[in-house]
């Protein structure tokens, strides 16, 4: 077989897997795309507020001052609120991406045309992401001393999100 | 195995009959009206095969009528893929400016993505540079299509809008149709023109393939047939969870103003 032949065998294969996973996910959608008015009704942004304070230093700062304090338990502490850390910024993405779900629904079968929200949705989405993958750089190399890390964006953006989206239907 | 021109004679033969069939099966189901871009392309396809069928393929009447039919049914291609456009995302006011800035900037994209690639297809020094104009433009209108069809999925990936069935079977066929001949256009410009014959033979499979794949998958009945309802909540119609999103939304803009 020539080898021009062989790499085109490859593509077709490469694009049918493509295909079979496009044709999957628009012919049948995942449950986790599934909405609750329930679950929108009871959201807050504030359930994220305690990310704002699990990284500050001013808790290892108070830890190290008080008597029986040993070597390595501020290590400890962080190591452990990095983890709660990061269980944080799942549920939030999760939560974004939820709400992000709510507006989409919105505008798909709202009656007015919306491209400012489509707008807004789409330049939150993107800062979203990007923060995101921000926060998760400094939080590897708060593990080194090398960044803090700072919450407060990505909480910022999700409440930017609801506020977009009870602006554009209230 | 057959030799090659009695395969290709085949398959030829097949397209035409599948054709044929695929044309007269969407005129008796009434589905010629929802679908007429691509029931007139149908229609062309059937009727440049039997009017180049007594004709010598080496002969300039074969190659003008060949030349003239191939842009009419790109113009086709492009109406068709408007159409899906249309099928997929017309009828809804929320996303009426959404929808026609994905349309242009989607054929945008493909526009450049095509141009791109194509640049250095138009320097090649061919005998006919009507034939080597048509190819180049062919490859580009394909290559454009194509992009803006992943543009137009990926959106209706994301974007809770109900589907028909036809409609998502059509938009997949064609997305199938579309790369698949991308990718034989451009094994057939590495490969070399000595290649022809059997991207010929594979583009006449893919072309056969699709037919079967559209008698099988477009019926009335999948006019009607929702593979994505708007109801992310089971058992909830849209206007009501809209509805419900109103209240909770007027609800938290009170609390706020307070």
């Amino acid at each position: 077989m020539e080898p021009v032949w062989m790499w085109g065998a490859v593509a077709a294969v490469a694009l049918a897997t493509v295909f079979a996973a496009f044709a999957k996910k628009l012919l049948y959608p995942a449950d986790q795309n599934k909405l609750d008015p329930a679950w929108l009704e009871a959201f807050d942004v504030a359930h994220y507020r305690p990310m704002e304070r699990l990284l500050d230093d001013s808790d290892v700062e108070f830890l190290c001052g008080l008597d029986g304090f040993r070597p390595g338990m501020d290590t400890q502490l962080l190591r452990t609120r990095r983890r709660l850390f990061r269980g944080y910024l799942r549920a939030l993405t999760r939560d974004f991406n939820r709400l992000a779900g709510f507006v989409r629904l919105m505008l798909v079968f709202g009656e007015e045309d919306r491209p400012d929200l489509a707008a807004a949705l789409l330049r939150l989405r993107w800062q979203f992401t990007l923060a995101v993958l921000a926060l998760q750089l400094r939080l590897e190399l708060h593990r080194f001393g090398l960044a803090t890390v700072d919450a407060s964006p990505v909480i910022g953006m999700l409440g930017s999100l609801r506020g977009a989206m009870a602006a554009g239907h209230a | 195995m057959p030799p090659l021109g009695s395969l290709h004679q085949i398959l030829w033969f097949g397209v035409l009959l599948a054709n044929s069939l695929l044309a007269f099966k969407l005129w008796r189901q009434g589905l010629h009206r929802t679908y007429r871009s691509f029931w007139i392309s149908l229609l062309l396809n059937v009727l440049r095969s039997v009017v180049l069928m007594p004709l010598n393929p080496r002969s300039a009447a074969y190659g003008y009528i060949w030349l003239a039919s191939e842009w009419i049914l790109l113009v086709c291609f492009v109406l068709v893929i408007v159409e899906i456009h249309a099928g997929a995302l017309a009828g809804y006011r929320g996303i009426a400016t959404l929808s026609r800035r994905i349309f242009n900037y989607g054929l945008a994209a493909g526009i450049l993505l095509s141009a791109a690639i194509l640049m250095p297809s138009m320097a090649d020094g061919q005998k006919s540079p009507l034939l080597v104009y048509t190819a180049v433009f062919e490859r580009g209108v394909v290559g454009a299509l194509s992009v803006f069809l992943v543009v137009l999925l990926a959106f209706l990936l994301k974007y809770p809008v109900p589907l028909n069935r036809n409609i998502a079977v059509h938009g997949l066929l064609f997305f199938i149709y579309f790369i698949s001949k991308n990718l034989l256009i451009l094994i057939l410009q590495f490969a070399g023109y000595q290649a022809s014959a059997q991207v010929s033979v594979f583009l006449m499979v893919l072309s056969f393939l699709c037919a079967a794949g559209w008698m099988v998958g477009l019926s009335p009945a999948g006019e009607n047939v929702l593979i994505r309802s708007a109801t992310p909540v089971p058992g909830t119609s849209a206007a009501k969870l809209l509805t419900h999103l109103e209240v909770i939304n007027a609800s938290l803009s009170r609390a706020s103003r307070r």
